[in-house]
């Protein structure tokens, strides 16, 4: 099992490299002098010189290239234009509000759309009522569902605050949000597992034993569940996070999503282009830790794959 | 199901040929607040500058489905082509494209899409490259794992092992048994594009006011909710209901390829 | 002595199809019955009625099963729940698939103990490893900690066989348990079968559709085509003095290789076993041999043909 997450640690390194040196082309490879935009449309040539020199912008473009990815693997991703801090910092502060926002999130599709999938699987006939749910939940773009529950529940009920801090109360409906979406998502697979675990083989030894309905549910069934719902999770992730950008914006939530909405605003191409390598490195990661999980739970993900 | 793909071809053609409205039509400025709906002449009421609510909506769906028609077509093909070449050729075909695919995967749409959008710049072609380049690795993904699968059928390995040439074996073997899948993945492709098309409108990366798209009208909408919530309310059902009808057709697609008729033990 | 299970004219029906038909076998407790017969013929369905075991779809038509003294066929809800595995255990033909692919084989042994005797964790655990050693898994505690799997053909099935020994059923349903090994194997797991039997008075019921297995370990042998049972009696009568024409063309298949001169052609039985369809009258008719007026039309009686021995066919005497 070690090799195998080996192998997938290396594979996800080579995806950053990928990532990073994509973002290098962009950034550095367009219209726009990014010594101007730093220096301002006044400066003098020798300032323009200078900032030019420290970019590294007269070099040769693999020079660049691998100044470039040198810095990024040291951590250093640049300085923002506009707000002229490091990057790396800017992101950093925010990080951890985005966090809580998607481990919220993440919690409530778990949960919910779990439960939904594993009620629905157990029913002899699918619930239509619930299939139908999934598909308005499947229409509404996340942007507008945020924004009309921000309208009925903080508006217009005045249940909960209309948000701008990070308090506990005011994550519930950004959290909210994000995971709704979602949910379709998991009911199905939940759903469609459940139902294959119910009709397997196995599942008549255990009615054969004599073992009591929970028992079987517990043990049996939703440990067959598991494993399709941790691969989802870490496909989903991606998608996932770029939810984050909508809600961070309707709910105000301060977190990397708002900031990078921000920086295009501004034009500011490093905190874009850092943002981006972060929000990958941190996909990577949760897929990383996503296959540990699923190899503990399922003995089957142990054996090597190929493809 | 047939009753939305229907819709979603109807709302394809009314703007070409329905409302050669200009989009500016400076019409009835009422007491500086826009018209509501259904007032004479303005079926949808008008936006805060005073324009046609059912022009620009049937403008910025001409907008809003050119881009997701094209990045549709875009990224489900060119995930397909990967998907395909990768899952059949195997070997270091497969490892090179499937690391691209994995780079392209691995970050958040959204967040990559905004710094995409910011070099390629607005207007139509500018967004549907950036969303063609956000999801065609999805495609490509779940093309590979089927073609892989496929492959491993012992038709193919007979038409192989016969010495059929490559290109043949995937016209006439692989692509008639991925087709309904592809199709499945257009549809809920064609969902998440349009709605993905119309949020980088909406946090201003896409398409600019003022030329109407339903992203943007839906940003111009949201801060009208008080006084105009038309404004909001229909631009966001012309999306919830395209995307409505993609969903549908998807669903329907997919239903037809599994009937599993599964029975539980627990009901012995 | 009341035979350990009676079944009395019982018939499975699938919606309309009807699987089984009006079959009767008595088994005694501490013996072994096989039940023989092609794909087709109904044998699994009946394993699986005496077990109440059919799937969703399936019913007990008609006739009653009685296993020590005990109606199984009107149990119903808790009282069905508490009688499986008591009384009835059913041994599968894919240990593969009856076996849960995420949890390890001794838990899947363990929790028999956990549940019906409210063993604890540790104690349960130990038990089960006791039993796959018993059933002759070298090194079971590391066994008890692998997934199924991980495991040969022949470990899980003497893993299925654990099982069904730590419930302690009265009887043993055998489903075709060796068919999926290789020869040695099957050898290994009959011996062991003859072992329980020996030391534990184990009952079994075997389903098979090989002559062979039937000659080593039977004492009664049921013969079955069609969904009816054309055939029954003690083992050794039965090969014999086969009756049925359907038990003699089988004798012939098997023992024709060994007996007849090389390079004679293999005795076969023309035609193929009924498939969703059951033809009228003596279902085996189409490709008897023996062929006459009522057959097509008439389902024989069953009549006795010798002691404890009996077979149904109009060639014998007494139509109904």
């Amino acid at each position: 099992m070690a090799r195998y997450l080996i192998v997938r640690a290396g594979l996800g390194l080579v995806t950053i490299a990928g990532v990073v040196l994509l973002t290098f082309v962009l950034q550095f490879s367009l219209p726009g002098d990014p010594a101007r935009r730093i220096a301002g449309p006044r400066a003098s040539p020798e300032v323009l010189a200078t900032v030019r020199a420290n970019l590294h912008l007269d070099d040769s473009v693999p020079s660049q290239l691998l100044t470039y990815v040198t810095d990024v693997a040291q951590g250093d991703l640049g300085v923002s234009y506009i707000r002229r801090r490091p990057v790396i910092d800017l992101i950093m502060e925010r990080l951890p509000a985005t966090a809580v926002l998607a481990v919220g999130g993440l919690m409530v599709e778990v949960t919910l759309g779990g439960g939904l999938g594993l009620w629905d699987g157990l029913r002899r006939k699918r619930s239509r009522g619930l299939a139908a749910a999934n598909v308005v939940l499947l229409s509404i773009p996340t942007y507008s569902l945020g924004f009309l529950l921000l309208v009925v529940f903080a508006y217009r009920l005045d249940l909960l605050p209309l948000g701008g801090g990070t308090s506990a109360k005011e994550l519930i409906l950004p959290a909210a949000t994000l995971g709704l979406f979602g949910v379709p998502y998991y009911a199905a697979v939940v759903s469609e597992s459940t139902r294959t675990a119910l009709s397997a083989s196995y599942m008549r030894t255990a009615v054969a034993k004599g073992l009591p309905r929970r028992v079987i549910l517990r043990r049996h069934v939703i440990r067959n569940c598991l494993s399709p719902v941790i691969t989802l999770a870490g496909l989903d992730v991606a998608i996932y996070l770029s939810g984050v950008v909508f809600v961070e914006s309707v709910f105000a939530w301060p977190g990397i999503g708002q900031l990078q909405e921000q920086a295009y605003n501004e034009l500011d191409r490093p905190l874009l282009m850092g943002t981006v390598i972060v929000a990958a490195v941190v996909v990577v990661a949760f897929n990383l830790v996503a296959d540990l999980v699923r190899a503990l739970v399922d003995p089957r993900a142990r054996v090597e794959e190929t493809g | 199901m047939a009753i939305l793909s229907a819709g979603v071809l109807l709302a394809v053609f009314a703007p070409i040929f329905g409302d050669p409205y200009a989009t500016p039509v400076d019409g009835l400025t009422p007491t500086g607040l826009p018209l509501g709906v259904l007032t004479s002449g303005h079926p949808l009421g008008t936006d805060s500058l005073g324009r046609d609510m059912l022009a620009r909506v049937a403008f910025g769906a001409r907008a809003s489905l050119e881009i997701a028609f094209i990045s549709n077509i875009t990224s489900v093909g060119l995930g397909v082509m990967v998907g395909l070449v990768a899952g059949f050729y195997r070997g270091w075909v497969e490892h090179a494209l499937m690391r691209i695919t994995d780079v392209f995967l691995a970050v958040p749409t959204v967040i990559s899409g905004l710094a995409l959008a910011s070099v390629l710049g607005t207007g139509v072609i500018g967004i549907s490259i950036v969303v063609t380049a956000l999801y065609w690795a999805w495609t490509a993904r779940v093309v590979f794992g089927e073609t892989l699968a496929l492959r491993r059928r012992t038709f193919v390995e007979a038409a192989i092992a016969m010495g059929a040439p490559g290109r043949t074996v995937i016209r006439r073997h692989i692509l008639p048994n991925l087709a309904s899948l592809i199709a499945t993945i257009a549809a809920f492709n064609g969902a998440t594009v349009v709605a993905v098309g119309s949020g980088l409108s909406y946090l201003g990366a896409g398409i600019q006011p003022p030329t109407p798209e339903w992203g943007n009208m839906l940003a111009e909408g949201q801060g009208a909710i008080d006084y105009a919530p038309h404004l909001l309310i229909v631009p966001l059902a012309c999306v919830v209901l395209i995307v409505f009808g993609f969903v549908l057709i998807g669903e329907s697609l997919s239903r037809r390829g599994a009937v599993s008729l599964q029975r539980s033990w627990l009901d012995i | 002595m009341t035979p350990l299970l009676e079944v009395e004219r019982v018939s499975v029906h699938y919606g309309s199809f009807e699987a089984v038909t009006e079959a009767s076998i008595a088994v005694e407790e501490g013996s072994t019955m096989a039940i023989v017969g092609e794909s087709g013929s109904g044998k699994t369905s009946l394993a699986l009625a005496v077990a109440r075991l059919l799937p969703p779809g399936g019913e007990i038509a008609a006739g009653s099963v009685r296993v020590d003294g005990v109606d199984v066929t009107s149990l119903a809800g808790a009282d069905l729940r508490r009688a499986r595995g008591r009384l009835v255990g059913y041994l599968a033909q894919d240990s593969m698939a009856a076996l849960n692919p995420v949890l390890p084989a001794g838990l899947q042994v363990a929790e028999v103990f956990a549940t019906r005797d409210g063993a604890g964790r540790r104690d349960a655990r130990r038990q089960a490893v006791e039993l796959l050693a018993q059933v002759g898994i070298q090194r079971a505690a590391e066994v008890a900690a692998m997934y199924p799997h991980e495991l040969s053909g022949g470990m899980r099935q003497r893993v299925m066989i654990a099982m069904a020994l730590a419930l302690r059923s009265r009887l043993l349903i055998a489903d075709e348990p060796t068919t999926a090994l290789d020869v040695t194997v099957q050898a290994e797991i009959l011996a062991l079968a003859a072992a329980l039997q020996a030391e534990h008075g184990v009952t079994f019921l075997w389903i098979t559709h090989d002559m062979g297995v039937v000659a080593e370990i039977a004492g009664t042998v049921a013969v079955m085509y069609g969904g009816r049972i054309v055939e029954q009696g003690p083992a050794a009568e039965v090969f014999a003095r086969p009756a049925h024409p359907y038990t003699q063309a089988l004798l012939e298949t098997v023992r024709g290789g060994a007996e007849a001169p090389p390079k004679a052609p293999f005795a076969t039985i023309a035609g193929a076993p009924p498939a969703g369809f059951i033809p009228p009258g003596c279902p085996f008719h189409p490709r008897c041999a023996h062929v006459h007026e009522p057959c097509p039309d008439i389902v024989p009686a069953t009549v006795d043909v010798g002691p404890g021995h009996q077979a149904a066919c109009h060639l014998l005497g007494g139509a109904r």
